[in-house]
């Protein structure tokens, strides 16, 4: 998930750690997913960045798959 | 020309479709490659998670990750190289592998189990270790500087496995750069 080329360094250095960003992404994302099953490059406002968002909702809980910064 | 080389062109020119195609025919050819099924999977689960497709295929392609993985777990599920390639693969998407994260860890850490001095395998060691102790900072500050380094082994043995090493390689490198700030 924090590979490079996902441009997370400047929201990294932001929270310090990558479970607070997760962590962060997962409540900026509430109300924003559906119920279940796939989502895709849902946008979500971090500390002012604006970040994409992938992942699926399994069993009513939002997983993420990918989180990057374009 | 060699799979490898072919399936790495495939990936570069994104033609995710053939690439598929080209590991099942080299899968039925090879049934008992362990490569094959590492890059197979890797394939599918980087399209699935990091790559543009066609949204309606996404339950085709969903349905053959779980198939490779199933078919690949039963067959290697005791060899160590197998065990630490698809456990860093399931990290990106496990539901995908029909699997949660404790098993995905427990496949980790079985990999170094089965191969204590593999310092691939040992990345999991490190990425554990609590940087507030000092020792253990120490060992986890020296394991990054290896990975930063230019033609070390350890970086050479990643970069050889195709696009999942390059994947790995970049996850390495971040942790350790984020490491040493």
């Amino acid at each position: 998930m924090f590979q490079k080329k996902h441009n997370l360094g400047l929201l990294l250095e932001k929270l310090g750690k990558e479970e607070r960003v997760v962590l962060e992404i997962l409540k900026s994302v509430e109300g924003k997913l559906p119920a279940s099953g796939l989502f895709k490059d849902i946008p979500v406002d971090v500390c002012g960045l604006t970040v994409h968002v992938r992942g699926m909702v399994v069993n009513g809980i939002p997983r993420l798959a990918t989180i990057f910064i374009k | 020309m060699e799979w490898k080389k072919k399936l790495r062109l495939l990936e570069l020119d994104k033609q995710w479709d053939c690439a598929i195609v080209l590991m099942q025919q080299v899968i039925k050819e090879n049934p008992d490659d362990i490569d094959a099924y590492i890059y197979m999977n890797y394939l599918l689960m980087n399209l699935l998670v990091e790559e543009e497709y066609d949204q309606r295929k996404h339950d085709i392609y969903a349905s053959l990750i779980k198939k490779y993985f199933d078919e690949s777990y039963a067959k290697f599920y005791n060899n160590a190289e197998y065990l630490f390639c698809t456990g860093v693969t399931a990290v990106m998407a496990e539901w995908y592998f029909g699997i949660d994260a404790q098993a995905y860890e427990a496949m980790l850490k079985k990999a170094m189990q089965l191969e204590p001095d593999n310092l691939v395998y040992k990345r999991t060691y490190y990425m554990h270790l609590d940087k507030n102790i000092p020792k253990e900072k120490r060992e986890v500050s020296s394991y990054a500087q290896l990975l930063l380094q230019n033609n070390s082994p350890l970086v050479e043995s990643i970069k050889s496995r195709g696009a999942f090493g390059e994947y790995l390689l970049s996850c390495m490198q971040g942790w350790a750069e984020r490491t040493l700030k």
